[in-house]
């Protein structure tokens, strides 16, 4: 039976309207959605062109991205019930660059008008990505796993990659894909600050192209396996036969010249379909209107094809959406497979000479069996995948390694720099000196990373220990519940207080969350998946399972994983009166801490993971003690000799996590919350904490504050 | 103002500007080229940093910012078209 990752259900909201219908036929016809943006005061950009969706309905004033999302989701469910799966199977992706981030700047600009207060530092941390997938799942009642990737433009790219792995190497039945991202002040301010908006509006692929027009989307998309899908009986839209994500390890912001990452993409997503590249029709671009990645592009689709199939860039219509674009994109794929129609390139007209190839300047009239399509994003960030009418059979290994090794490890946290200062206490009480992290490179190298970036690359250099993965081999998958807070505070602080005219390109270049992970990407030259995702407490269990399902399904062999977050002084302000981690009597502290995985075991290894669950928690604790038994059981642990959690929380939850533990026959669970404080990364020194108790089978356990938790057990060798 | 002065303040600017924390003036060669191999290596985003420096600090105004980077190949450069543009 035929495994392949199928789309069952989809739909987007977008300039063009609501739901997929809509917004194809404002895709094929000729009127065009542009107009200035009303989402917020903007002096300086008042008159600039943006694609915005129409609003009407959110009568409860809901963070946008959620409300349009969740109106997606409801469309979706309509056409694919949920029913036939149970809950625990089915995940979440979540893909946006700066999801619900304009609330967080309302928020922000009230409290410099009329000072702080609690409302307010609840409205701030809309600006958590992985509020999205919280608000997905709740709705959809799903309780597998699941968090919100942040890569930038590439967003939903990888988070549509990730669910097909996760399908693939059956840890799922079923994934909610969704793609989000609004106007807010900091794309508008950030991409003119690198003169990347366009003078009027976006000309993809066009002699006279000069930059983006921002648009805004929430998409959505239901998946499950092919042979899951003939078992329930539910219609299948369309089959994702491959997918590949790629890294150019070369420039924060820039595409490689040479498109080397981009072609690297494109090229392994054919080839893992198992499809003669003539056989892929249609080519679904990125087309921004930028000139470097339109020309990135087309020498990345020269050197795929030796004749490029019919293409062209939907930007021209609705924008560049951001971390919505991957999965806006896959939808029109999907929509003129089955409608036999191929969208034309809005807003081309001249040809350039230079790319020597044109985009279809009319709608197309389409009947092959596959498309291809990517997105592409700051860092050098890559996503291609192929979709089809009718199944091929998946190339994909069927079952690579279920467990992975740790080769090495690395932990920065508070003032200590190093695992051993970590667990001797040396520092801890400190606060991180920037001045004394990556001591071995010039400040030329370091000058634009930010704290948490040098946080995250000095725990990196240690877990790999002068280690240089083979570059094609391997992947980064980290985690961050916040990602580059203090950066992003005060660029859009900065904005606010100027009116808008100061905005520094490196801030905006730095307040993306896979700042942090390309940086690690373009220091130790790692060129596979780079994936940046955010989960609350669970962010660092989150990326260690995305790491695993790239081993898995793409033959990877080695991995960088971690997770890190810092904080601030609003973070410490908000964390008082909104912020639900850990108990308000334990201070706040800062992390990172990352590992070298590998798929094979080796002298160096120290660990093996024997288990890792993640799904929601169940409110009953025998019911609780019963799913972990089981899940005990089945990986074949002799004895666990201990247990750890990073976090007590409250009364009510240490009384529940006691009685579980006690039910399940454990030894005492210790709470490392006094020892290290408390951030949405701390339990990413798990692993370090299990090495420190010796030799046997250590169960980590972590739940966060939205009701997901994550069961890791560590074999010590 | 003295060119050598000039010069000697738009290193402390570069400097603080892109963030160099750690060099001294006398380690940045005026005529070596900013961008590219060879000398600082800098690249475009330096460059619109560079620019915002440049508005802010000596009303220089860049009608087409992309020309920055051949605009300002070195410090001496950078500190000529300051002075061409005072004049």
């Amino acid at each position: 039976m035929i495994r392949t990752p199928a789309i069952i259900a989809l739909s987007a909201v977008a300039c063009g309207g609501k739901g997929a219908d809509e917004n194809w036929k404002y895709l094929s016809g000729d009127s065009l959605a542009f107009a200035p943006q009303k989402r917020f005061r903007s002096p300086k950009y008042a008159s600039k062109l943006c694609a915005s969706f129409d609003m009407q309905g959110n009568s409860h004033r809901r963070p946008l991205c959620n409300w349009a999302s969740l109106s997606a989701l409801e469309d979706c469910i309509k056409q694919a019930p949920l029913t036939p799966f149970s809950k625990e199977r089915i995940g979440v992706f979540a893909g946006t660059s700066v999801g619900n981030i304009l609330e967080s700047e309302n928020a922000l600009e009230d409290m410099l008008d009329k000072g702080d207060d609690c409302a307010e530092y609840k409205n701030f941390l809309n600006y958590e990505c992985s509020s999205l997938s919280d608000a997905i799942a709740r709705k959809a009642r799903a309780e597998g796993p699941r968090f919100a990737v942040s890569t930038a433009c590439s967003s939903s790219g990888l988070a549509l990659s990730a669910a097909c792995s996760a399908l693939l190497c059956g840890d799922i039945d079923s994934a909610i894909v969704c793609g989000a991202d609004t106007l807010s002040r900091i794309t508008v301010n950030g991409f003119a600050s690198l003169e990347l908006l366009s003078k009027s509006a976006c000309k993809p692929f066009d002699a006279d192209r000069d930059g983006i027009t921002l648009g805004e989307a929430a998409c959505v998309m239901i998946l499950t396996r092919a042979d899951l899908a003939h078992k329930f009986g539910i219609k299948i839209r369309a089959f994702i036969t491959s997918w590949s994500c790629t890294c150019d390890a070369y420039h924060a912001t820039s595409p490689h010249p040479d498109a080397e990452g981009m072609k690297r993409a494109i090229g392994s997503a054919i080839k893992k379909s198992g499809l003669p590249a003539s056989d892929i029709a249609y080519y679904c671009a990125h087309g921004t209107g930028t000139r470097a990645n339109d020309s990135a592009e087309v020498a990345a689709m020269v050197s795929a094809w030796e004749n490029p199939p019919k293409f062209s860039s939907i930007k021209g219509k609705f924008g560049h959406t951001l971390g919505a674009s991957g999965l806006l994109n896959a939808i029109f794929s999907c929509e003129a497979i089955e409608r036999g129609e191929l969208p034309k390139n809005y807003g081309f007209s001249k040809r350039d000479e230079n790319l020597g190839i044109t985009p279809i300047a009319e709608n197309t009239p389409f009947n092959a069996n596959n498309v291809l399509t990517s997105s592409f994003g700051f860092g050098g960030n890559n996503s291609s995948l192929v979709i089809s009418k009718k199944p091929t059979p998946c190339l994909f290994p069927e079952k690579g390694p279920s467990e992975i090794f740790l080769d090495g490890g690395g932990a920065v946290h508070n003032g200590a720099i190093g695992v051993e200062n970590v667990l001797g206490g040396i520092g801890v009480n400190l606060e991180c000196d920037i001045s004394k992290l990556l001591p071995e490179l010039p400040p030329i190298k370091k000058r634009r990373w930010a704290k948490l970036q040098q946080m995250a690359l000095q725990s990196v250099s240690e877990a790999l220990a002068g280690y240089c993965p083979d570059p094609e081999n391997s992947c980064v998958s980290f985690g961050t519940g916040l990602g580059m807070l203090e950066c992003t505070q005060r660029f859009v602080a900065n904005v606010i207080s100027k009116a808008e005219c100061e905005a520094l390109p490196t801030a905006f270049t730095n307040s993306v969350h896979n700042a942090i992970s390309s940086s690690i990407a373009i220091r130790f030259a790692i060129k596979g998946l780079n994936c940046m995702l955010s989960a609350k407490e669970l962010s660092f269990e989150c990326a260690l399972w995305q790491a695993i399902l790239e081993m898995r399904s793409d033959g990877i062999e080695k991995a960088i994983v971690g997770s890190c977050d810092e904080r601030t002084p609003l973070l410490s302000k908000i964390r008082n009166c909104a912020l639900s981690f850990a108990d308000n009597s334990i201070p706040l502290s800062e992390t990172s801490a990352a590992y070298l995985a590998s798929s094979t075991r080796s002298p160096r290894s120290f660990a093996r993971l024997k288990l890792l669950n993640i799904e929601s928690c169940r409110r009953d604790c025998a019911c609780e003690a019963e799913r972990i038994k089981h899940l005990i059981d089945n990986a074949k642990i002799p004895e666990i000799s201990s247990v750890f959690c990073p976090f007590s929380y409250n009364r009510a939850q240490r009384n529940y996590l006691s009685s579980l533990f006690k039910a399940l026959k454990l030894p005492l669970c210790e709470f490392y919350e006094r020892r290290f404080g408390a951030n949405y990364s701390i339990s990413a020194l798990a692993p370090i904490l299990a090495r420190e108790r010796g030799k046997g089978f250590h169960l980590s356990y972590t739940k966060s504050s939205t009701g997901q938790r994550a069961v890791s057990i560590w074999e010590i060798f | 103002m003295e060119r050598s002065e000039l010069i000697s303040q738009l290193k402390n600017d570069v400097i603080e500007c892109l963030n160099l924390a750690g060099t001294s003036p006398n380690d940045l060669d005026e005529n070596a080229p900013l961008f590219g191999d060879g000398g600082l290596g800098l690249d475009s985003i330096d460059a619109l940093e560079l620019v915002v420096m440049l508005e802010k600090k000596y009303s220089l105004t860049i009608e087409d910012k992309s020309d920055a980077k051949t605009l300002f190949a070195s410090i001496s450069s950078m500190a000529d078209s300051i002075l061409a543009l005072k004049k």
